[in-house]
């Protein structure tokens, strides 16, 4: 399914977060979006999951509007997310958290009362399971969330994006932050393996280097407006756009907060 | 002797039930509601007019006043869960006030501060009244402990923990907190029908905000999100209020006394064991 956003405009108290920002993402594509400190990436991925108002502009998932729309709704219309922050229930263990990323329709208080646990219940405990190994976190099933290191949740995050198999729009805010060399190379793999998939994801990157390796477009923001939209190797050509990176408040290759 | 301890059993018991409700709003959703004996109170007077007017009989009075709490949780979570943390509590505490002045005001139903005497007792002896209420904390346990383990209870805890993730990954917080709400009710409503039926005589002083923070102190004491918390805190906390009348102390002042001798347990386990004595989770995030 294609995201298409147009003229998205978002004022905080005096700060222009986004500017008439529009862009789109098809099915099988990264659309990578860089930009420094405060130049509004965040804030576009909170208006599309609907955790944060508009001023102005709309957003379509293929032809569904998602504008407007309580997040639960855009969840269900097939939209994941990451957080730049990992965010994942604190109390809930690593296997819980990721069960959560599973279909919602057995989580009914009469099934709770009245039926065993289902075989979707067992099927999503293996899937689960799988995704963990695959990402080095097998031994800490049981562990509670908070128990974690940064590094660690976020890998609970990448789990959770794989358990989202529905998801057809994924919104990824810096998911390489506080990871080690080593990891990132796993988590470029996730990406790549759900491009395969036939996911639009978005992906808003600090580390250029992964830009460069992963995405088909990038769109640089700078205080709310879009400087470029264009592929990584033509983009990052510009004196202007380098410009941006090298001497407007960010800098490309630390995670920040 | 041992009727008083039997007595003192019973009252646990539908104490336990009561708390093993506002476990699953305060344990494991993050509830904090000071209404839950305005709920137990829904659940008591509807039982007693019921039997004392109409003439219906106990289990028939008891079905009605589960269910006529429940759907009064229904609708006030409806229409209040929208909100979240302090505003909820602080709702809930305006509500409180709200059912307490119906109860005391709308004379032509409740009788006011006169109360209603003469609710017919639904068993005759202390033994089967023991066994009676015995049944329904052990049932109540077994519905926590049930939800405890199932898909449903993760996402209540999930809720408890994050909304915002919750609603990201599809849940309507809402209508979760909604059913939640909507189940405890149930559970004061039948807590409230066996009291009025055990002790046969209700006024609006058993149906506080007042009463609802012992009860918050029974899950908190006992352990949140633990099922045999609310039992264990039970139990405690009546037997710290029945030790007080041992004490010798006139009711005028041991009314007093136990309520900040709550409010001093509360602190206590805040400060030296947040999980309770069973609990799972801690009181503050
Ligand atoms: N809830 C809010 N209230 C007030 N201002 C906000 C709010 N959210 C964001 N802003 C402001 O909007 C601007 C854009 O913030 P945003 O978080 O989208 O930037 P970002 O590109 O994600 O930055 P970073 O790289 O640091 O994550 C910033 O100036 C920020 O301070
Ligand atoms: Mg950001």
């Amino acid at each position: 399914m294609k995201l298409a956003i147009e003229q998205l405009t978002r004022r905080f108290d005096g700060i222009d977060a986004l500017i008439d920002v529009s862009c789109t993402v098809k099915a099988g594509e990264i659309l990578a979006i860089a930009g420094p400190n405060g130049s509004g990436k965040t804030t576009l991925l909170d208006i599309v999951t609907g955790l944060t108002e508009a001023d102005r502009g709309d957003i379509f998932l293929g032809d569904k509007r998602l504008i407007g729309k309580r997040p639960e709704h855009i969840a269900a219309l097939g939209v994941a997310r990451s957080f730049q922050i990992a965010r994942l229930f604190h109390g809930l263990t690593v296997l819980e958290n990721l069960i959560m990323a599973d279909a919602t329709e057995r989580e009914g208080l009469m099934s709770a009362v009245l039926r065993g646990e289902g075989v979707a219940e067992k099927r999503a405990r293996e899937r689960a399971m799988e995704h963990l190994e695959y990402l080095g976190m097998a031994a800490y099933r049981d562990t509670a969330a908070a128990k974690l290191s940064a590094g660690q949740m976020r890998r609970v995050e990448l789990g959770r994006l794989l358990m989202q198999e529905r998801a057809q729009l994924l919104l990824l805010d810096e998911p390489t932050a506080s990871l080690d060399p080593e990891m990132t190379q796993i988590a470029v793999k996730v990406i790549e393996g759900l491009r395969s998939k036939g996911k639009a994801i978005v992906l808003v990157e600090h580390n250029l280097d992964v830009v460069h390796y992963i995405a088909d477009r990038v769109m640089v923001l700078d205080q709310g407006r879009k400087m470029a939209d264009g592929k990584p190797s033509e983009v990052f050509q510009d004196l202007e756009i380098q410009a941006i990176f090298l001497g407007g408040g960010g800098n490309s290759h630390a995670s920040h907060r | 002797m041992t009727d008083y301890l039997m007595h003192l059993a019973i009252v646990i018991g539908i104490y336990a039930t009561l708390a093993q409700g506002l476990n699953l709003l305060l344990g494991y959703t993050g509830i904090i509601s000071v209404m839950q004996a305005s709920l137990y109170g829904v659940g008591a007077y509807i039982s007693a007019l019921m039997a004392s007017q109409a003439g219906v009989s106990f289990p028939l009075a008891f079905a009605s006043a589960s269910i006529g709490a429940a759907l009064t949780g229904f609708i006030v979570g409806a229409a209040i869960t929208r909100l979240q943390g302090d505003y909820l509590a602080l709702v809930t505490f305006g509500l409180a006030v709200i059912f307490y002045d119906v109860f005391n005001n709308w004379l032509t139903v409740t009788k006011g501060p006169m109360g209603i005497p003469g609710i017919p007792a639904a068993f005759e002896t202390k033994e089967a009244w023991l066994v009676f209420v015995a049944a329904l904390a052990v049932a109540a346990l077994l519905l926590v402990r049930r939800i405890d383990g199932s898909p449903y209870g993760r996402l209540l805890r999930a809720v408890r923990d994050d909304e915002i993730l919750a609603s990201v990954l599809g849940r309507s917080t809402q209508r979760t907190k909604t059913t939640v709400f909507t189940l405890s009710a149930f559970l004061a409503g039948a807590a409230g029908s066996v009291y009025a039926h055990y002790i046969t005589f209700i006024d609006p002083t058993s149906f506080t905000a007042m009463e609802s923070v012992s009860l918050l102190t029974m899950v908190i004491i006992g352990g949140m999100a633990s099922p045999v918390g609310p039992i264990l805190g039970a139990g405690f906390v009546v037997l710290v209020a029945e030790s007080l009348r041992f004490a010798g102390l006139p009711d005028a002042t041991a009314a007093p006394l136990r309520q900040v001798l709550f409010g001093l347990l509360i602190i206590v386990a805040m400060l030296f064991r947040p999980q309770g004595l069973m609990g799972r989770y801690r009181l503050s995030k």
